[in-house]
C-alpha cells in the first residue's frame, strides 16, 4: 500500500514538473511583450517596468526564469489578472466551487443512472430494455453538449416554464458566499429563507447538471453493461447460481462489485471529459464557473488568468486521476502484491 | 465457356472478406455506415445537391420555416435563416467542412501520434519517459480547454482550430501505438525476427504495423467523432470557423439569437451534428467488434 | 476487504436501492412541478430589481474605466458628480454642487457644494464627516498628479481625464472653504461644465482613502467602492452578479428599490430568454430581432430612446478624386440609406442629415439632407469630369457597435449602390484596433465608422471629428480642414453664452452639408426591454442606465412569476 502511494506521489511530482515546463514553454510563445502581458500597461523603460522585468527574471537566463516561475507557483503566486488586477489564485477559487458543485452533481447523476441502466441492460440482455439502453446511450454518447443544453432550455425553460433559464439561484435571495457551494450556502441562509433558497438552488441545478451528465452517463452505462455481461458469464457467478444464491444478491453483490473495478478507471477518465463539458455547459447556462471564466479570459486576452487557470485545472485533473489510480489499487485485489 | 468444377469449392474467405461478414452482422453498424455514406455524398457533391448557394440571401424570404410546416415553402426544404439563406444548402455545404476538417485533423493527429508512439514504443528510458509524460499532461488538460488555449496563443480561425484539435488528439494515438508495440515486441515471432537481425524500422513495418492496424482503425473512428464535436464546439464558441462559413457549430452560434423566433435554425444544424457523430460512433462500434472477433459481442 | 465497500453494502439492500431510486424520482418531480413556489419571500421579490447586464465591469474605479458596462456598474449607481445631465437631455443640472459661477472668459469655475451629503459605509469604513471640498480635491488630484498616493492604485491609465486634456486644461483647483471649490483653467473652455457631468469625474471619499492607507489596503478603493450615490455596493461575484443596496442616507432621499442586482449575462439570446422568463426585470442591449419577437408577447415593455451617436462614411479628402466637392456630393446622393436602415438596423434608427444627433442642442433642422438620387449622382460625376466612374476602397471593421449593428453588411449595401453609378468599391476590413491605426495614418480612401458622444456638448462632435487640429492624430478620418468651418468651431469653444454658440454651430452644419466630407448614415436608438412592473426607468442620452428614482409595482402572491 505504502509502495503504491509512494509511486503515485512521485508520478504527481513528475507531472507537476512536466506541466510547469510545458506551460513555461507555452508562455514563451505568447505574442507580445511578456511584461505588458503580465503586468498591464507599463511604459517601457519606466521604473515599474524595470522592476517587473527583474521580478520575472527577464534580465536573466531562460533557466533562471523557469526557476522563478516554479518558485512563484510553489508559493501560490500565479500572477494577477491583467483585467481585474486580482491574484489569479484567488480568482480561481471564486469560480471553482461553482464548477465543482455542478460537476459533482453531474457525476452523481451519471453514476447512479448509468450504473442502474447498465446493470438493467446486462440482466435483461437482448430484450427491449437492453435495446433501449444501448440505443439511448449511443445517442447520449454522441450528443453535442452545447446543442443539447440549448434544446433543453428551449423546451423546459422557455416553452414549458418549468426550470430557470440560467444562473445558480434566483437573485431574490441574497446568499452570502461562504463555501461557494450554493447548496451549502443556501442552507446556511436558513434563518432568512428557510428551505426556499435551497430548493431554488436545486431547481437551478437540474438542467445544467443533466446536460453535463449526459455524455458520462452514456459512457458509464455502456461500460457497466459490457463489464457486467462479462462478469455474469464468469465461472464464479455460475457457481454461485448453482449454489442457490438469490438473483438479487448475485447481481448487486457478486456481479456489480466485480464489474465496478474497470468502471473506476472510466470514471477517472471522465473527469477530463466532464471539465470539457463544463466549459460548454457553463457558457450556455451563464454558470459562473471555471470553464466560463476561461472562455471569457480568452476573449479578453487576459493571459495571466489563462495560464494560471489552465495550470490549476491540469493539476486538478492529474490529482483526480492519481486518486482514482490509488482507489483502483485498493479495490482491485489483482493489483496488490501478496504479503 | 466456364470451367467445369469437379471438387466442391468452398474457398476460405480472405481477411477483408471475413471482416466484412462480421461487420455486416452488426445491424446498427450497417445503419451507421449507410448514414455516413449519405453524408459523405452530401460532402462530395454539395454543389450538385444544394439547391442554392449557401451564402446567397433571399431578402424576401426571411426566417421561413421548413417546407413540411404550414408556413413553409418547397423551395426551402429546411427553411431559411435570419438573412434569408437556404438552411438546407448551408447544411449540405457544412457537411463538407465538418467531414473535411475532421479528416484533416485525424490525419495530422494520426501521423504525429503513430510517429511519436513508435518512437516511444521502440525506445526505452528517457525518450520514452519524456514522450509519455508529455502525452499524460496533454491528456490532463480538458481537450476543449487545451484547444482554446492553443487558439488563444496562435489566434482564432479555421486552420488554427484544426491544429489545436489535432494536438489534443495525438496522445490517444501515441498511447495505443506504444502499448501495442510493447505487447507485440515480447511475442515469439518478433523475438524470432529480432534474432534474425531485423532492425527497428524493419521490425516496425513488417511485424508490428499489421498488428496495430485494428486498434488504430478503431481509434481513428473515435478521433473522427471527437474531432467533429470539438470543431463544432469551437465554432459555437466563436473560436473556430468564422461566419458566413456554413460550418455547423458556427451556424448554431449564429442562430442562437433566433432560438425563440426561428427554432428550426437551432434544431436542424444540431441534429446534423448529432446524426453525423452518431453514425461515426456506430461504424466505430461495428469496426471494433468486427476487427476483434475474440471480444465477446454483447 | 468487504468492509471497504459501503457503497456496495448500500446496493446490497434491495430496499435501500429502491428507496434511493424513489427518492431521486420524487425530488425530481417535486422540483419540476415547482411545489415550493409559494415559499419564496414575496417581500424580497417586490423590493429587488434584477438587471440583466451585458458583461462584467473591468473595474469599479470610475476614474479609469472607459466602457459603458463599467460606468453602469460603478459611476451611475454608486457615485455622484458635481453636476449632472437632466435625465433624457443634455441640460446641466446641479448635483453635489448646489450652484456655480463662471467668470466672463470661461476660465474660472466656482462651485458651491451641497452640505450634509453622506457617504456609504462598509466593513472597512464608517464615515465620520459628510462630503466636502477635500473629496473633490482628492478625486481630481488623484487623476492629475502622477505623484498622488492613489495615482498608481489600480495600475491603469486615466483615459478620459487625459483624452479630455484635463491635465493641461486645469491649471489649479482651489479649496476656497469647506464647501466652495474653484477650478482655474489655462484657457477659455466653455464645454467644461459638460465635462464635469461625465462619469470619470465621480467624487470619491478622501476620508475612505485615508482609512485604507492606514489599513494598507489601498486597492479596496476599487474593489469595495464607497460613494455618495443612490446605491451602495454590497458584493461582486465575477461573471455572475453585482449586488447593491439602497443607500439609507442618500441626499435625495432613500430609493424605493431596496435591492439592486446586476445579473451578468454576456450572451444576448440568453439575456433575452431571461427577461422573457421574468428572471430579470430589465435587459440591456437587445438585438433588433428581440424587439421583433416581443411584438407577440405582452409581459414586457420596450424603452426606446434616441442616442447621442452617429454612423458615418467619411471620405479622405486628401485623396483624389475625393478632394473634389462634387464627387463627395455624388457619393452622398448615390447611397440608399433607407435600405440600409431596414436591412441593418431593422428600423431602430433614423437617417442622419447632420454630423450631430437631433437631441444635441444647436442641431440645425433647416438643413435639407441628401436624398437617394442615383441620376443626380451620375450627373454630378459627369460634371466633375468622371463620367466613367472610378474605384475606391471602403475601410471598416467586423464588429457590432452601438451606432451600427453590422458594419460589413452596411459596407456591402453601399458597395452595391455605388455599382449603379459606375464606382467600384472594395471592402477592406481589419480588427478594430488595427482599423483605427490604419485610418489614422490616412491610407484609406473612405472609412465606415461612427461616434458615440462622451458628453452633451456639440464640440465633442465638431472639435473631435472635424477640426483641423483633429487631422493630426487622424481622429478626423476625412482629413478635412476647412478654414471657415474650423474658425467657427474654435470660436464656439471660447464663448460661454449658449445661444451664441448654437448660432455658430448651426452655421457650421451648413458648411458641412455643402462640403460633404462624410455621408451621414444614421442615428441609432438605444433600447431596453423591461418587465411591466418596472416604473419610471429612463435611459440617459449617452446610453447609460441609472436606477435612481425607479420603482417596482408590488405584486400579489398569485401572479408572482417565480
Amino acid at each position: 500500500m505504502i509502495r503504491i502511494i509512494f509511486r503515485q506521489l512521485t508520478t504527481l511530482a513528475l507531472s507537476f514538473l512536466g506541466i510547469t515546463l510545458i506551460f513555461f514553454a507555452l508562455t514563451q510563445l505568447i505574442p507580445g511583450d511578456p511584461v505588458i502581458i503580465n503586468y498591464g500597461n507599463l511604459t517601457p523603460g519606466s521604473e515599474e517596468y524595470l522592476a517587473a522585468v527583474h521580478a520575472m527574471g527577464l534580465d536573466q537566463s531562460l533557466f533562471q526564469q523557469y526557476l522563478i516561475y516554479v518558485d512563484n507557483i510553489l508559493h501560490g503566486d500565479l500572477g494577477r489578472s491583467n483585467i481585474t488586477n486580482k491574484p489569479v489564485l484567488s480568482e480561481f477559487f471564486t469560480f471553482f466551487p461553482a464548477t465543482f458543485e455542478l460537476s459533482l452533481i453531474a457525476t452523481l447523476i451519471a453514476l447512479i443512472f448509468g450504473v442502474l441502466a447498465g446493470v438493467l441492460a446486462a440482466v435483461k440482455k437482448n430484450t427491449w430494455v437492453d435495446n433501449l439502453v444501448i440505443s439511448s446511450s449511443l445517442v447520449g454518447y454522441s450528443m453535442p453538449v452545447f446543442w443539447w443544453g440549448m434544446l433543453l432550455i428551449l423546451l423546459f425553460s422557455l416553452n414549458l416554464g418549468l426550470t430557470p433559464v440560467a444562473g445558480r439561484i434566483s437573485y431574490v435571495f441574497d446568499i452570502e458566499p461562504v463555501t461557494g457551494l450554493m447548496l451549502v450556502d443556501s442552507l446556511l441562509a436558513y434563518s432568512k429563507y428557510e428551505f426556499a433558497a435551497f430548493f431554488d438552488a436545486l431547481r437551478h441545478l437540474i438542467l445544467p447538471s443533466l446536460v453535463l451528465a449526459t455524455v458520462p452517463l452514456a459512457a458509464i452505462a455502456r461500460m457497466t453493461r459490457s463489464s457486467m455481461i462479462e462478469v455474469l458469464n464468469a465461472d464464479y457467478i455460475l457457481t454461485a447460481q448453482s449454489k442457490g444464491v438469490s438473483r438479487w444478491k448475485i447481481i448487486w453483490v457478486h456481479g456489480l462489485r466485480n464489474a465496478m473495478i474497470p468502471l473506476v478507471t472510466v470514471i477517472g477518465l471522465q473527469s477530463s471529459v466532464l471539465l470539457t463539458g463544463a466549459i460548454l455547459t457553463e457558457t450556455i447556462f451563464a454558470w459562473p464557473g471555471v470553464g466560463k471564466w476561461m472562455v471569457e479570459a480568452i476573449f479578453r486576452r487576459d493571459f495571466p488568468s489563462i495560464q494560471g487557470g489552465v495550470l490549476l485545472i491540469a493539476f486538478f485533473v492529474i490529482f483526480i486521476n492519481a486518486s482514482v489510480d490509488l482507489l483502483y489499487a485498493v479495490i482491485n485485489p489483482r493489483m496488490r502484491r501478496p504479503k | 465457356m466456364s470451367e467445369v468444377k469437379i471438387y466442391k469449392d468452398t474457398p476460405i474467405p480472405g481477411r477483408w472478406q471475413q471482416f466484412w461478414q462480421r461487420y455486416r452482422r452488426h445491424k446498427g453498424a450497417m445503419l451507421g455506415l449507410m448514414f455516413l455514406l449519405v453524408i459523405l455524398m452530401f460532402a462530395l457533391f454539395s454543389p450538385l445537391l444544394a439547391p442554392h448557394d449557401p451564402t446567397e440571401q433571399f431578402s424576401q424570404f426571411l426566417r421561413y420555416p421548413p417546407a413540411w410546416t404550414e408556413k413553409g415553402i418547397n423551395e426551402f426544404l429546411l427553411g431559411t435563416d435570419d438573412l434569408g439563406r437556404d438552411l438546407f444548402s448551408r447544411i449540405v455545404y457544412g457537411s463538407r467542412l465538418s467531414l473535411g476538417l475532421s479528416a484533416a485533423v485525424v490525419l495530422i493527429a494520426a501521423l504525429f501520434g503513430i510517429l511519436l508512439g513508435a518512437i516511444a514504443g521502440l525506445s526505452k528510458g528517457i525518450i520514452e519517459f519524456a514522450i509519455m509524460r508529455i502525452m499524460d499532461i496533454i491528456l490532463a488538460v480538458p481537450s476543449l480547454l487545451l484547444a482554446i488555449v492553443i487558439i488563444a496563443i496562435i489566434g482564432p480561425g479555421l486552420p488554427n482550430a484544426i491544429y489545436a484539435v489535432a494536438i489534443v488528439l495525438i496522445p490517444h494515438f501515441v498511447r495505443i501505438v506504444r502499448a501495442t508495440i510493447k505487447e507485440e515486441m515480447n511475442k515469439d515471432y518478433v523475438i524470432a525476427a529480432k534474432l534474425d537481425g531485423a532492425n527497428g524500422a524493419r521490425l516496425f513495418t513488417h511485424s508490428i504495423l499489421p498488428n496495430i492496424l485494428p486498434p488504430l482503425i478503431v481509434q481513428v473512428s473515435l478521433a473522427f467523432s471527437t474531432a467533429i464535436v470539438d470543431i463544432a464546439a469551437l465554432g459555437f464558441l466563436g473560436l473556430g470557423a468564422q461566419p458566413p462559413n456554413p460550418e455547423w457549430g458556427t451556424i448554431l452560434s449564429q442562430s442562437r439569437d433566433f432560438i425563440q423566433l426561428a427554432p428550426w435554425t437551432v434544431t436542424i444544424p444540431g441534429l446534423a451534428i448529432l446524426i453525423t457523430v452518431l453514425s461515426i460512433n456506430l461504424v466505430g462500434d461495428g469496426l471494433r467488434d468486427a476487427l476483434d472477433p475474440m471480444e465477446s459481442r454483447g | 476487504m468487504q468492509k471497504n465497500f459501503t457503497l456496495f453494502a448500500l446496493l446490497n439492500l434491495r430496499d435501500s436501492c429502491q428507496t434511493l431510486f424513489g427518492l431521486t424520482l420524487s425530488i425530481a418531480l417535486l422540483l419540476l412541478t415547482g411545489c415550493e413556489k409559494a415559499a419564496i419571500d414575496l417581500d424580497a421579490y417586490n423590493s429587488t430589481l434584477v438587471y440583466c447586464s451585458e458583461g462584467s465591469p473591468d473595474s469599479f474605479d470610475p476614474h479609469t474605466v472607459t466602457i459603458g458596462t463599467a460606468f453602469d456598474a460603478s459611476a451611475r449607481q454608486i457615485y455622484n458628480r458635481l453636476v449632472a445631465f437632466k435625465p433624457g437631455t443634455v441640460e446641466i443640472t446641479p448635483s453635489l454642487a448646489k450652484r456655480w459661477k463662471v467668470n466672463a472668459d470661461s476660465t474660472v469655475y466656482t462651485f458651491y457644494l451641497r452640505k450634509n451629503v453622506s457617504f456609504h459605509s462598509n466593513e472597512f469604513f464608517t464615515p465620520t464627516r459628510s462630503f466636502n471640498a477635500d473629496d473633490v480635491l482628492f478625486s481630481f488630484n488623484r487623476q492629475k498628479n502622477t505623484s498622488h498616493p492613489y495615482h498608481r492604485v489600480g495600475n491603469r491609465d486615466f483615459a478620459y481625464f487625459n483624452f479630455q486634456s484635463l491635465n493641461t486644461l486645469i491649471k489649479d483647483i482651489r479649496k476656497v472653504d469647506d464647501h466652495t471649490i474653484q477650478f482655474v483653467l489655462t484657457r477659455p473652455y466653455s464645454p467644461f461644465l459638460s465635462v464635469l457631468a461625465m462619469e470619470f469625474t465621480s467624487i470619491m471619499s478622501a476620508e475612505y482613502a485615508k482609512a485604507l492607507t492606514d489599513l494598507d489596503q489601498k486597492n479596496n478603493i476599487i474593489h469595495h467602492p464607497i460613494g455618495t450615490g443612490p446605491f451602495q455596493f454590497v458584493r461582486y461575484q465575477a461573471d455572475a452578479y453585482i449586488r447593491y443596496r439602497a443607500h439609507p442616507d442618500y441626499w435625495r432621499g432613500k430609493e424605493t428599490i431596496e435591492h439592486l442586482v446586476f445579473a451578468i449575462t454576456p450572451d444576448p439570446s440568453l439575456r433575452f430568454a431571461r427577461v422573457t422568463a421574468e428572471e430579470c426585470d430589465v435587459m440591456s442591449n437587445p438585438l433588433p430581432i428581440h424587439l421583433k419577437a416581443l411584438e407577440q408577447t405582452q409581459a414586457t415593455d420596450v424603452i426606446s430612446q434616441r442616442g447621442l451617436n452617429i454612423a458615418y462614411w467619411s471620405f479622405n479628402t486628401r485623396k483624389p478624386p475625393l478632394d473634389n466637392k462634387l464627387v463627395r456630393q455624388a457619393l452622398n446622393y448615390a447611397v440608399n440609406r433607407k435600405a440600409i436602415l431596414e436591412a441593418v438596423y431593422y428600423g431602430s434608427a433614423e437617417i442622419a442629415k447632420n454630423p450631430i444627433p437631433p437631441d444635441m442642442w444647436s442641431y440645425n433642422d433647416n438643413i435639407q439632407g441628401y436624398d437617394y438620387n442615383p441620376q443626380l449622382a451620375r450627373n454630378l460625376l459627369y460634371k466633375a469630369g468622371l463620367p466613367d466612374g472610378f474605384s475606391i476602397d471602403i475601410y471598416t471593421f467586423p464588429e457590432q457597435r452601438a451606432y451600427n449593428p453590422n458594419t460589413i453588411k452596411t459596407a456591402e449595401l453601399i458597395q452595391q449602390d455605388l455599382k449603379d453609378i459606375g464606382v467600384t468599391a472594395q471592402i477592406v476590413t481589419y480588427e478594430v484596433g488595427t482599423f483605427l491605426q490604419r485610418v489614422k495614418s490616412g491610407e484609406h480612401d473612405t472609412s465606415l465608422q461612427g461616434w458615440i458622444a462622451d458628453n452633451g456638448d456639440p464640440d465633442n462632435f465638431f472639435g473631435s471629428l472635424l477640426s483641423c487640429e483633429a487631422t493630426i492624430p487622424g481622429q478626423n478620418s476625412a482629413f478635412w480642414c476647412h478654414e471657415e468651418f474650423d474658425a467657427i468651431i474654435q470660436d464656439a469653444k471660447t464663448i460661454s453664452k449658449k445661444s451664441q454658440r448654437a448660432k455658430l454651430y448651426k452655421r457650421a452644419q451648413e458648411i458641412f452639408k455643402e462640403e460633404a466630407p462624410w455621408l451621414t448614415i444614421a442615428h441609432t436608438r438605444q433600447n431596453l426591454i423591461v418587465n411591466q412592473r418596472v416604473k419610471n426607468l429612463e435611459m440617459s442620452l449617452s446610453g447609460g442606465i441609472f436606477f435612481s428614482g425607479v420603482s417596482l409595482e408590488p405584486q400579489v402572491a398569485d401572479d408572482k412569476p417565480l
